[in-house]
């Protein structure tokens, strides 16, 4: 198995003339839904975007730090209220119109348009109104919020630069690669941007590849067995199962990115709109019920069994992977069947023939959904549902399709609890802003509070606020640290383990430095090369 | 002849298999040894263990009562439906012969997997997993009767028009008696052979169903859920201990065609 | 008015009126499941509420605004896949034609040879395409795409494996009723060769029969073309229709729908009119 950190192939593709040429065959999962840079919404759309589009900063993915890209240097003034932006030279998009502050400027203000309303602009909109823009000349440009913004650098890693001059308008790019082909529902075909800005150590025009070529494949399996054949080069998302077996098969072909920053999670239904009798709710608001159940679930089989070894045991909604915001003081829980009758004890439950009661006498049984077709979620559900009949707790588990699952979470709340993953998340605690907030839709277990219910999600309202609106690192890390803290104890959330990012590397691609960040294989696509490129379709 | 012994002797002992499970399996179905997990086949797991260490051996017992029992349930229930609008559309002809073929056209083509959706997303949340498989397998049934709807109307007016029936017909008969006494027991074999047809049907149908996540529920085995591991491209390569409930499937399934196979010859 | 003329105005309504029915009905089925009008991206977690809103705004209309517009000739716009749904069915309907045309011939070639086997070539070899039929018949067509694809077949290969069976099954039944018909009896005691008795006594007069078969077989085939193609990823009707199951996408699956339920009322009407009225 190959294990990150893969600084070889880098290493040689600085010392060594990387040879250009090539097409690089992977998957996408569907479909694009737009490809308007502006109006990602998707994931498929957000990897098209991602290699097509140019940024004035980037993140990068193995250190996780900002680094500079078409601004080729950076200040931030009055505490996140000021960002100012020196440009590159002599930049062109890939239709040859010159680039320059008037086509940041531009970008930034389709942006921020209430009326277009594009889906990428959506925090220019709300937290990081731009008061003014200055531009002293041609390539520089200075921005003006109306309050301090945090992660200020980090917001132009999405945003991609359009012309405002070209006459291809949103087809002009200014990243390595430009579409050349859409067949829909077959494939997309990248091609190499003539005008990158980009050049190599020495002086070579970047990317390597002449095209990138992004093939619909739904099917995991057969996506694996498509790579195994060398058809495709890269597989940028593997389950636990395929992983493994590849890593038998192939093992250099295997690359263990560790853990990821999604999480599988578990939360009861606590919504005052919930169709459900109220005792059942009266046991989900209960914190010695939530805690009960958090530790009796063994996480360690989860890890085991399920995941084959490749994923951590979670203690809250961040994983490892962000390096800055895990609290590494609180460890996961460890099942404790004891500890959690105690706690239920203490919370007024009682046994009687191996099941247990609530303070009413009520056996205690709840339905639990998840979405069908995904074989580590149904076994996830099959342990937890063992683990909690050592409770004496009866466990129904419910798989519906996904359009179903989330009419019940997000407009019916006809349920009681749900297994599923906060996936689709960045870096940034900005990102995690809707699940936290009680007043979000996307509040798993009590969404669109007129109020806060409780005094510790009042809590999580402040402290979300708080880092939302600090520029300063430190203040940040410190309210996300309490967050992890209120959680742990609250358990409003139960927090199973964050799956590792497992990925497929064909022995012929070099260059790559696999993060377990998104797009994770291609954030440095421009880097990227073949050991023989081949002209066409292999 | 003597296959035909052998294929209703097989079935006869799956029939056993299904209802005695409580009896023969060694382990509960849902019972996870976590630390025997994906065993091969051995003393305490004759067909090795799933990923959770759940016994494989028991776990097939157990399906076959729910695919089984139930798909026959669905097949009877199908042929019933099918033998009644044949006959119907037969004896009548005419406009209700043509309301009911119609009828059935659209059985064949609109989409039901959107009722079996509706349905299963109905059911409250805490509905036993065999309840809700059970109303799964009456959904298949009440709508799985349309294509042998034609062909039992077709052997139906094959044999209204035989000499039997005419005679029937002219020597007085009434039309109740002529259905009861005279046609249904001339379209015994077909109908045997329609319930033979619909029962592998069903089964394949709820194991499609499985795949695609609409079938049964954890911890439920049944011959659908068992089969999803071999879709797995090198599953069964590297485990080939997991082929052991397809084989089962396979071979009876078998047994049902060749049965299903004399009882058409025989007709 | 005179009977002829009501009789096949009778006949041209009958299908007309099942297809009508079939779409109403398949676009209630849809507007009343649960999770219609829902979009998958409602569960990211990044996206906000207003954006949610946009979502889903167009995605909540009625079955019959979709009818109506495609009475007025327009297809609509599939919202799960983002794109007309004309330009959709064009795109793809190549591609299942294909499809279903390979697997039709490959499968009806089979039960071609087999019958020729069981009938006319070596008799006693007939548990051969017994036992494949029966063992084809006994496994899902899931698995039979997985394999077929694995196999490095193409899609039309897995249509093929589940239809043949039960062309070679029905066409074997067929031929083997009239087996035992006075004329065929009479043929074989006049001393004709086996060639003349299978060409002239036994497919000559089962050709409605067969007839109706083949129409059937258009049926089957789309019947088997949805999850082979949604397996096998194959860009066509078949993987269409099953993204818009999972999308629960009106505007697509009503067009989808009219053109099955045409498909299978035309279909069975060849087979009747090829029969006689004796069969479909």
């Amino acid at each position: 198995m190959r294990k990150v950190p893969l600084l070889a192939p880098a290493l040689c593709a600085l010392l060594v003339a990387a040879p250009r040429g090539g097409e690089l065959h992977l998957c996408l999962r569907g479909d694009p839904k737009s490809l308007d840079p502006l109006m990602v919404t998707d994931e498929p759309s957000e990897v098209i975007r991602y290699l097509t589009s140019g940024v004035l900063l980037r993140l990068n993915r193995r250190t996780q730090q900002i680094e500079p890209e078409l601004a080729s240097a950076w200040k931030v003034d009055d505490a996140g209220r000021r960002i100012t932006f020196r440009l590159r030279p002599n930049v062109r998009f890939s239709d040859g119109t010159p680039f320059d502050a008037a086509d940041v400027e531009y970008t930034l203000k389709r942006l921020a348009d209430p009326v277009l309303a594009p889906p990428a602009g959506e925090v220019f909109r709300t937290a990081a109104k731009i008061q003014r823009f200055r531009r002293p000349n041609p390539l520089e440009i200075s921005l003006e919020f109306a309050a301090p913004v945090s992660a200020l650098e980090l917001l132009f890693d999405e945003v991609p630069l359009l012309s405002s001059r070209s006459p291809v308008k949103e087809k002009a790019v200014l990243g390595p690669f430009r579409l050349a082909q859409y067949r829909r529902g077959v494939s997309l075909r990248l091609e190499r941007n003539p005008n990158y800005w980009k050049l190599d150590s020495s002086a070579t025009r970047l990317p390597y590849l002449d095209a990138i070529v992004l093939e619909i494949q739904l099917n995991r399996d057969i996506e694996l067995t498509r790579f195994r054949r060398g058809e495709l080069q890269l597989i940028s998302n593997l389950d636990a199962d395929n992983f493994d077996r590849l890593r038998r098969q192939a093992p250099g072909e295997a690359v263990d990115a560790g853990a990821s920053l999604e999480s599988e999670m578990l939360w009861f239904n606590q919504s005052t709109a919930a169709p459900i009798a109220e005792y059942r709710k009266a046991w989900f608001r209960s914190q010695a019920f939530r805690r009960a159940i958090s530790e009796a679930i063994s996480r360690k089989d989860i890890v085991r069994l399920v995941f084959r070894g490749l994923a951590v045991e979670a203690s809250g909604p961040f994983s490892p992977a962000a390096k800055f915001w895990y609290n590494s003081r609180l460890s996961p829980p460890e099942q404790d069947t004891d500890s959690a009758r105690r706690r239920l004890a203490a919370g007024g439950f009682r046994w009687r023939d191996g099941y247990l009661l609530d303070p009413g006498g009520r056996a205690v049984e709840f339905s639990l959904i998840t979405n069908s077709g995904n074989r580590n979620r149904a076994r996830i559900a099959a342990l937890v549902q063992e683990d909690l009949a050592k409770l004496g707790v009866k466990v129904n588990v419910t798989a519906l399709d996904f359009p179903a699952l989330i009419e019940r979470l997000n407009h019916t709340h006809d349920y009681e609890a749900c297994l599923l993953s906060l996936s689709g998340i960045d870096l940034d605690p900005n990102d995690q802003m809707n699940v936290w907030l009680s007043s979000s839709s996307h509040h798993p277990w009590n969404p669109r509070q007129a109020k806060p219910a409780t005094p510790w999600e009042a809590d999580i309202d402040r402290l979300m606020r708080e880092q939302a609106a600090s520029y300063d690192p430190q203040v940040r890390r410190g309210a996300i640290g309490r967050l992890q803290e209120i959680v742990r104890e609250q358990a409003p959330v139960i927090f199973l383990v964050h799956p590792h990012a497992l990925m497929a590397v064909g022995s012929a691609v070099h260059g790559l430095e696999p993060s377990s960040l998104k797009p994770r294989l291609l954030w440095n696509a421009e880097r990227l090369y073949l050991e023989q490129p081949v002209a066409g379709k292999r | 002849m003597r296959l035909r012994s052998a294929a209703a002797l097989l079935l006869i002992l799956l029939l056993i298999m299904a209802v005695g499970a409580d009896w023969i399996a060694p382990h509960p179905y849902q019972q996870q040894n976590r630390d025997e997990a994906r065993q091969s086949p051995g003393a305490s797991h004759w067909l090795g263990s799933d990923d959770l260490g759940r016994d494989l051996w028991s776990r097939l017992l157990y399906g076959t009562r729910v695919s089984l029992l139930l798909a026959a349930a669905a097949a009877l229930l199908a042929t019933l439906i099918a033998a009644a609008a044949g006959v119907t559309a037969a004896y009548c002809g005419g406009c209700t012969d043509r309301l009911l073929m119609s009828v059935t056209d659209l059985f064949l083509s609109v989409p039901w997997l959107f009722l079996l959706l509706t349905a299963r997303a109905l059911l409250p949340l805490n509905t036993p997993p065999w309840e809700s498989v059970a109303i799964t397998f009456l959904l298949l049934g009440l709508f799985g009767w349309a294509g042998a709807a034609r062909l039992v109307r077709a052997a139906a007016r094959a044999r209204l028009a035989s000499p039997f029936a005419l005679q029937a017909h002219a020597a007085g008969v009434s039309p109740a008696r002529l259905l009861a006494f005279h046609l249904l027991p001339n379209l015994a074999p077909v109908l045997e052979a329609q319930f033979l047809l619909a029962l592998p049907a069903f089964l394949l149908g709820e194991a499609n169903l499985g795949m695609l996540g609409l079938g049964v529920s954890e911890p439920l085995p049944s011959w659908g859920n068992l089969l999803v591991g071999l879709t797995t491209p090198g599953a069964v390569a590297e485990s080939p201990w997991l082929i052991a409930p397809s084989v089962v499937v396979l071979v009876s399934l078998l047994a049902m065609h060749e049965l299903c196979g004399r009882s058409r010859k025989s007709i | 008015m005179n009977f002829r003329v009501r009789a096949v105005l009778a006949g041209l309504a009958i299908p007309f009126v099942t297809i009508a029915a079939a779409v109403l009905l398949a676009s209630l089925l849809v507007w009343l499941s649960p999770g219609y009008g829902i979009d998958e991206r409602e569960a990211d977690p990044t996206i906000s509420d207003q954006a949610l809103a946009r979502l889903t705004a167009n995605r909540r209309g009625g079955p019959f605004t979709v009818v109506r517009k495609m009475l007025h000739g327009d297809l609509g716009y599939s919202m799960a896949l983002d794109a007309p749904v004309a330009d959709l069915i064009a795109e793809r309907g190549a591609v299942t034609l294909g499809s279903v045309s390979g697997g039709l011939a490959m499968a009806w070639s089979g039960a071609v040879l087999g019958v020729l086997l069981v009938f006319w070539l070596a008799p006693c070899a007939r548990l051969l395409p017994d036992l494949l039929a029966a063992v084809l018949l006994a496994v899902p067509t899931a698995l039979v795409s997985v394999a077929a694809f694995l196999a490095g077949a193409p899609v039309s290969a897995a249509i093929a494996l589940a239809l043949f069976p039960r062309l070679y099954l029905f066409a074997r039944n067929i031929l083997r009723s009239m087996e035992n018909q006075p004329h065929v009896l009479h043929a074989r005691a006049h001393g004709l060769s086996p060639r003349r008795v299978f060409e002239h006594a036994l497919v000559r007069p089962a050709l409605p029969e067969l007839a109706a078969l083949a129409a059937v077989s258009i049926r089957m085939a789309l019947g088997a073309v949805i999850p082979a193609e949604a397996i096998c990823d194959s860009p066509g009707l078949g993987q269409l229709a099953w993204k818009a199951t999972l999308g629960r996408d009106l505007a697509l699956l009503v067009p989808l729908t009219l053109l099955m339920t045409g498909i299978t009322v035309f279909a069975n009407t060849l087979s009747g009119i090829s029969t006689g009225g004796r069969a479909g």
